[in-house]
C-alpha cells in the first residue's frame, strides 16, 4: 500500500513539474509571467481604487495584492485542473493510475505561482513598512483551506465536465462574478449588513479575510468563523472527492 | 507448482454508442425531448481465461474481435459490464508506447516523465537512466526536445524506458510494429530476457510470427467472445482457417463491422487460381466480401509486405478517386497487377475494406493472405523489387 502511495506521489511531483516547465514554453519571459499576471491586475485595480476612487482602507495596496493573490489561486487552479483532465485524455484512456492525481498534479503546479507571488508580496510588505505580527503563524492554516477548497472544486467540475463539456465555460463566467461578490478590492464594511450572512456563506470571503487580518493587521480571527470555514473547506473537498469517484470508472469511455 | 496471476470470469463489456454524441448542455436539452437512441455494441462477451505467473499469453484476432478492450480491462482502464476479474500482482500498463509522452520537454525530462507513468521513481531512474539512454542509443540527443526526434528515436526511448518497470506482469499491444530491424531485434532479445526472468507478459499482437515464438499459450478471440486457448501454432491455423469458416455463427460474429472480407484469391492472367507466381507475371488479386446490410461509398485497399512484415506498398482506391458506390450481399474486387515486380520470396497481402471517408475501417486483415515468387533461374537481383531500367555512362 505504501509502495502504491509513494508511486503515486511520485507521478503527482513528475506531473506538476512538466506542467511547470511547459506552461512558460517558448515565451520570453517565461516564469516572470506568474508574477507579471497579478501584478498587472493589482496595478490597475490600485489605479482605479486608490488613486481615482479613493477606498478609505488601511494598508490599501496590501490589503489588494493579497486579495488578488489567493484568488488568483483559486482561479488558476481550478481552471488547470478542468483542462488538464480533457487534455490527459490520452493518458486516461491508455494507463491506469487514480485519475485524481491530474487534479491533484494541477492543483500543485499552482502553489508554484502561489508562493512566487506571495514572495512579491513579501517585498511589498517589507517596503511598506509594516511589523511582522506574531498571528502569521496562522496564514499557513489559511492556505491549507484554500488548498482544500480549491481542490475540492476542481475536482467537482473536472469530473463533471467530462460528461457536459459547458462547465468548462460556466465556471469561467462564475469566477468572475465571485471576482466581484467577493471582498477583494472592496471591504465587507461597505457592504450592508443584512447581506453579510450570504458572503460568509462564501468560503473565499472568509480565507481572504482572515488572512489579511493574521499578516496585515495582526488580528486574531475569531474562532468560530476558522472553524466554519474550515468545515466549509472539507466538506468542499470530500463532496469534490465523492463525486470525482464516483464518475472516475467512466472517464476512459466518456472522454 | 504454478499459481494463476490473472483470473478473468465471464466478462462482458458493452459500449453505448449513441447516435449523436451529447457532450454540451445544449444538446442535452433538446434531447431531452427526444428519444435517446442508442447503438449496443457488444465488445467482449462471458470471456472466462486465466493467466498463470511466469507465463507468456499470446492474444490473437480480427480487429474489432475485442482484444484491445479486454487488455484494457486487465489494466484497469475499462470496468466490465458484468463478471470479475482477479489480478494478483502489480501491471505495468503499456499497452501504448509513449503516452504521455510530452513534445516539448526534452528526453531526459521526458524519461523521468514516462518513468512516473509507469511507476518508477525518480531514484530507480536515477540509477538507470544511463542505461535506458544507452539501449535507446539517444546519448548524443539526451538534452534535445523530444519534438525533434523522429517516431523511431521516440518509440526506442519509450521501449528502453518501459522495460525498466519492475512490475510482475507486463501488457503488451502491438509495440514491436514499429523501429527499425536493429531495434526489433533488440526487443526480441529483451522479451527473451523477460521470458527468462519468468515475468507474466500479455501479449497482443497481428504479428503472428512473434506470437509464436514468444508464447506459451495463445488465446484466439472472435466476435468478442473467446473462440479456443491452446498451443500458439495450433492457435494461428484456427486464425487463418476463421476467414474462410462461413459458418452462420462465425459470420454473426463478424457482421457487427459492417462489411467483412471472406477470403483473397490469387490467380494468374488465365484466371487460373495459384498462389506461386514467377517475376513479371501477371497477379490478379481477387477480394470477397459480405455484407448482411447495404453500405454504401465504400473503399478497398491492399498492402503488400514481405515475410518479416516490412510494408513494401500500400495502394487504396481513395488514393485513386475511385469509389464502390453500394455494396450489398456479396461482393468480389479485382486488382491486377500487370508485370509484377516481386524478387524471390513470400509476400504477404493485407486486405482492407473501409468507408470513404477512411475513418471507418470494417475490415483488415493483417498476415493471413500470402504469395509466393519462385523463379526457375537463379535469383538475378538483390532485394525484393525489380523493376524496368538502362544503364548510361
Amino acid at each position: 500500500m505504501t509502495i502504491k502511495r509513494q508511486r503515486y506521489w511520485n507521478l503527482v511531483r513528475e506531473l506538476a513539474i512538466a506542467d511547470f516547465k511547459l506552461r512558460y514554453q517558448g515565451s520570453v519571459l517565461g516564469y516572470l509571467w506568474s508574477l507579471v499576471k497579478p501584478l498587472l491586475l493589482f496595478g490597475v485595480l490600485y489605479l482605479v481604487f486608490s488613486v481615482f476612487m479613493r477606498f478609505d482602507i488601511a494598508q490599501y495596496n496590501l490589503y489588494l495584492l493579497l486579495g488578488v493573490i489567493l484568488w488568483g489561486y483559486l482561479a488558476e487552479g481550478t481552471t488547470t485542473a478542468i483542462s488538464n483532465l480533457v487534455n490527459k485524455g490520452g493518458l486516461i484512456a491508455r494507463v491506469s493510475f487514480p485519475r485524481t492525481i491530474i487534479v491533484v498534479a494541477s492543483t500543485v503546479t499552482s502553489l508554484i505561482t502561489l508562493f512566487l507571488n506571495l514572495i512579491v508580496f513579501m517585498i511589498f510588505f517589507i517596503a511598506s513598512g509594516v511589523p511582522v505580527h506574531a498571528t502569521v503563524v496562522l496564514f499557513p492554516l489559511l492556505l491549507l483551506e484554500l488548498y482544500l477548497i480549491t481542490t475540492g472544486l476542481g475536482l467537482l467540475i473536472s469530473a463533471l465536465n467530462i460528461k457536459v463539456r459547458d462547465l468548462s465555460h460556466i465556471w469561467e463566467v462564475m469566477l468572475q462574478i465571485g471576482f466581484w461578490a467577493t471582498p477583494i478590492i472592496y471591504s465587507m464594511s461597505m457592504i450592508p449588513a443584512k447581506y453579510h450572512f450570504w458572503y460568509f456563506m462564501n468560503p473565499m470571503t472568509r480565507i481572504i479575510k482572515y488572512s489579511r487580518d493574521v499578516v496585515i493587521y495582526g488580528i486574531a480571527p475569531d474562532l468560530k468563523g476558522v472553524i466554519a470555514s474550515f468545515f466549509m473547506a472539507i466538506a468542499l473537498f470530500v463532496v469534490g472527492y465523492l463525486v470525482f469517484k464516483k464518475r472516475e470508472p467512466y472517464f476512459a469511455e466518456d472522454l | 507448482m504454478v499459481e494463476t496471476i490473472i483470473e478473468i470470469n465471464k466478462i462482458t463489456k458493452v459500449f453505448k454508442i449513441p447516435h449523436e454524441r451529447k457532450t454540451t448542455l445544449k444538446e442535452y436539452f433538446v434531447s431531452a425531448f427526444s428519444h435517446r437512441t442508442y447503438e449496443q455494441f457488444h465488445a467482449l462477451r462471458e470471456v472466462s481465461f486465466s493467466v498463470r505467473e511466469g507465463e507468456f499469453l499470446g492474444i490473437i484476432g480480427r480487429n474489432g474481435s475485442g482484444k484491445s478492450t479486454l487488455l484494457k480491462i486487465i489494466a484497469g482502464i475499462l470496468q466490465p459490464n458484468s463478471g470479475r476479474i482477479a489480478v494478483l500482482g502489480s501491471i505495468a500498463p503499456f499497452l501504448e508506447l509513449g503516452v504521455g509522452f510530452q513534445p516539448d520537454l526534452t528526453a531526459r525530462e521526458n524519461v523521468y516523465l514516462y518513468g512516473a507513468i509507469l511507476g518508477l521513481s525518480r531514484t530507480a531512474i536515477d540509477q538507470k537512466f544511463d542505461s535506458i539512454i544507452k539501449f535507446a542509443e539517444l546519448e548524443n540527443f539526451v538534452d534535445q526536445k523530444l519534438k525533434n526526434f523522429s517516431s523511431g528515436m521516440q518509440v526506442r526511448l519509450a521501449f528502453s524506458t518501459a522495460i525498466q518497470s519492475d512490475a510482475d506482469i507486463l501488457l503488451v499491444d502491438e509495440v514491436l510494429a514499429v523501429g527499425d530491424a536493429d531495434f526489433q531485434r533488440k526487443c526480441f532479445n529483451t522479451f527473451d530476457r523477460l521470458k527468462r526472468e519468468k515475468k507474466t507478459i500479455i501479449f497482443v499482437s497481428h504479428d503472428l510470427g512473434s506470437i509464436e515464438r514468444f508464447c506459451d499459450r495463445v488465446v484466439f478471440i472472435e466476435g468478442g467472445k473467446v473462440k479456443n486457448i491452446g498451443k500458439p501454432r495450433e492457435m494461428i491455423t484456427a486464425y487463418g482457417q476463421s476467414f474462410t469458416d462461413t459458418t452462420p455463427e462465425n459470420i454473426e460474429a463478424r457482421a457487427t463491422s459492417g462489411i467483412y472480407i471472406t477470403k483473397v484469391a490469387f490467380s494468374n492472367e488465365q484466371g487460373e487460381e495459384k498462389k506461386t507466381f514467377k517475376t513479371g507475371e501477371t497477379i490478379r488479386i481477387k477480394i470477397f466480401c459480405k455484407t448482411n446490410r447495404a453500405v454504401h461509398n465504400v473503399i478497398f485497399g491492399l498492402e503488400f509486405a514481405n515475410e518479416q512484415g516490412l510494408l513494401l506498398s500500400g495502394i487504396n482506391m481513395g488514393i485513386d478517386h475511385l469509389v464502390v458506390e453500394k455494396v450489398e450481399g456479396e461482393k468480389q474486387v479485382e486488382f491486377i497487377i500487370q508485370n509484377n515486380p516481386f524478387l524471390d520470396g513470400m509476400y504477404y497481402v493485407t486486405p482492407a475494406v473501409a468507408d470513404k471517408s477512411g475513418d471507418l475501417i470494417f475490415d483488415r486483415v493483417e498476415r493471413i493472405f500470402r504469395f509466393y515468387i519462385a523463379n526457375e533461374n537463379q535469383k538475378k537481383y538483390f532485394g525484393f523489387i525489380q523493376f524496368p531500367y538502362t544503364w548510361r555512362f
